[in-house]
């Protein structure tokens, strides 16, 4: 287990070093002159030249590459943010904490309201409760995030008052509404996925035994049927995480909280490129970290794949 | 396509129709899906035919009708510049349609290309490239899809070139894994051994029987890939005012939102019903392509 843990720690530095050839390829051929958005319209042709001189933008792909990797792999140093001059390493850091809230209770909130709603509708199936709670599923995934935030500030913050439009100066009442909007199309997804799991698992024939033995409903459900159909619940929990942080970007644009999404966002409009690699990085590690996490839980939910892992001796 | 198919479906009732006769039949019985697949169907002949059958000019702009909130004359009000809203909305459905299938389309192609190559040739060639879409898969899509659409610069044809990008390594994925089990099958070895050529054995023995996870996805891929198209047109990437796409509008909207909310409602509105479509037609095609998963 450790082993392969470690293998996969390992397999993780050519993946970053992958995503940051791949991202500061894209940013290389981003049209547009840093330079020039940092002096302004009214620079002076000689003033441009200087700036991009001492960004060290007149150098070929190459030799840019090289010293952006040598700086971000050897020294650790994600460089200094055009726009504000500042490390984009601390820069990242300050605004994480409002992006991870955000990530990590929209987790929650997937996880604790999404997995029941598809347990009650497996277990109901065809039933009110399954056709209620699947439909509003399927709306779920197919509303836009953002038009649902603009909605309910529309109805809660405009009309009723109860909560603030954006910002994050009211604590955890300014948090509600995205992670709300942020985490509807997860927990709609979560509940799709936990239904057809379970069902898929309440027709076999082991379940028919346990009910036939006489066991309550509850400990057929918990201790049979659930177990049995989480590893595909986890893979969507998984995968919900990478939507979170992503979705977090556009959120964090409609609330205007100053997290790393927005830091991101306004980077791409200013051309600031160490700060869009910086946070692209970032976010891919925390990523490939969760997918990691997420590899480990199965083994412990699955001893067949913790065999695997441990290779020739076998079983736990 | 080859008589293997049929066997290896469950409960199909065979009257010598082709697998893609049992899918619609089974498809034509769900009413979720068809219901799914007519809306569709008139949204898309909407959007061919909006430039004749909307009730104004899309670009016309009218001073006396600024904000206007809706009325008879104007079901879903006016914009800012006094642009009917329902005109726009009808007018936008090509662009946000054009945008979702497009991409769709172009990560399906390539994704089906590169899958079936190392999904069948498998060896040193699929270790490289599976290792390049890990990879690609470690940045979270939307992320991808922002920074790609920022260096490509805004447009509908960029716009879908950032949107399938994303959309590729999922494709790839899927396709290899399917084609794995099918690739070791004796009716496999079998056509090579009766010397079909590569590209033979991979058309027409291969793919039909390993592609219908693809296309299951693909139908759930179009929504998902309309609502991440608005989501990039609304943080001012992708598609930009005064092109009527509909996340292009909701951006435009968004400022005035406290005041005229119908500017924002409506293209919402518009976003979530076609998704809403794609997906029930989606859930409808996967339940008839795999009896088995059905209910």
């Amino acid at each position: 287990m450790i082993r392969y843990v470690g293998k996969r720690l390992l397999w993780m530095i050519p993946v970053m070093l992958g995503i940051a050839i791949l991202i500061f390829s894209i940013m290389y051929i981003c049209p547009g002159d840093p330079a020039q958005s940092l002096l302004g319209p009214s620079a002076t042709a000689v003033e441009l030249a200087a700036k991009r001189e001492e960004l060290g933008l007149n150098d070929p792909y190459i030799v840019r590459l090289g010293r952006y990797l040598y700086q971000t792999f050897i020294r650790f140093d994600l460089g200094t943010s055009y726009k504000f001059g500042t490390s984009v390493f601390s820069g990242l850091m300050e605004r994480m904490q409002y992006t991870l809230v955000i990530a990590l209770f929209c987790m929650a909130l997937q996880v604790f309201v999404g997995t029941p709603l598809g347990i009650v509708a497996a277990t109901h199936h065809n039933g009110v409760a399954d056709r209620i709670s699947m439909f509003l599923a399927l709306v779920g995934v197919s509303i836009p995030a953002f038009w649902l935030a603009l909605m309910l500030v529309l109805i809660f913050s405009v009309n009723l008052g109860w909560l603030p439009t954006s910002g994050v100066a009211n604590g955890i009442a300014s948090f509600i509404l995205p992670c709300v909007a942020n985490s509807f199309a997860g927990i709609a997804a979560q509940a799709r996925h936990t239904r057809s799991s379970m069902l898929e698992v309440i027709r076999s024939d082991y379940i028919i035994t346990a009910k036939a033995k006489g066991l309550s409903q509850r400990t057929v459900l918990f201790k049979h049927a659930l177990p049995n159909a989480l590893i595909p619940i986890i893979t969507i929990v998984g995968n919900g995480m990478g939507m979170m942080l992503g979705g977090t970007v556009i959120i964090e644009n409609v609330f205007a909280i100053p997290g790393v999404g927005r830091y991101m966002t306004d980077a791409i409009t200013a051309r600031d490129y160490p700060v869009v690699m910086g946070g692209v990085l970032v976010l891919g590690l925390i990523f490939s970290l969760i997918m990691l996490l997420v590899d480990i839980i199965y083994a412990f939910v699955d001893p067949r794949i913790k065999a695997q892992y441990e290779g020739r001796k076998g079983k736990k | 396509m080859s008589s293997a198919v049929k066997e290896n479906h469950v409960g199909v009732r065979n009257r010598r129709q082709g697998q893609f006769g049992q899918v619609m039949h089974r498809l034509s019985k769900n009413k979720v899906a068809m219901v799914g697949l007519v809306i569709m169907i008139l949204l898309i002949l909407m959007a061919v035919f909006s430039p004749w059958i909307t009730p104004y000019d899309y670009a016309k702009t009218s001073k006396a009708d600024r904000y206007a909130g809706p009325s008879a004359a104007h079901p879903f009000g006016c914009d800012g510049m006094g642009r009917d809203i329902l005109s726009r909305i009808m007018y936008g459905a090509r662009a946000s349609l054009w945008l979702g299938l497009m991409s769709t389309l172009v990560a399906t192609v390539i994704g089906v290309v590169i899958g079936s190559l190392v999904g069948y040739y498998g060896g040193k060639v699929d270790n490289i490239v599976m290792r390049i879409l890990d990879i690609i898969q470690a940045i979270p899509g939307m992320l991808l899809s922002i920074a790609i659409s920022a260096a490509l610069g805004s447009g509908i044809g960029n716009t879908i070139l950032a949107l399938s990008i994303g959309g590729i390594p999922m494709t790839v994925r899927l396709l290899r894994g399917s084609i794995l089990t099918v690739r070791k099958q004796e009716y496999i070895e079998a056509a090579e051994k009766i010397n079909c050529s590569r590209f033979r054995v991979i058309m027409s023995h291969i793919l039909p029987n390993s592609i219908a996870p693809v296309i299951v996805s693909v139908t759930m891929g179009i929504g998902n890939t309309i609502l991440q198209a608005a989501s990039l047109s609304y943080i001012g990437l992708g598609v930009q005012p005064p092109t009527p796409e509909w996340g292009a509008m909701l951006s435009e909207g968004k400022a005035m939102i406290t005041k005229y909310p119908h500017l924002c409602i409506f293209p919402g509105l518009a976003i979530m019903v076609v998704v809403l479509c794609l997906n029930m037609l989606g859930d409808g095609l996967r339940d008839a392509m795999d009896p088995k998963l059905k209910n």
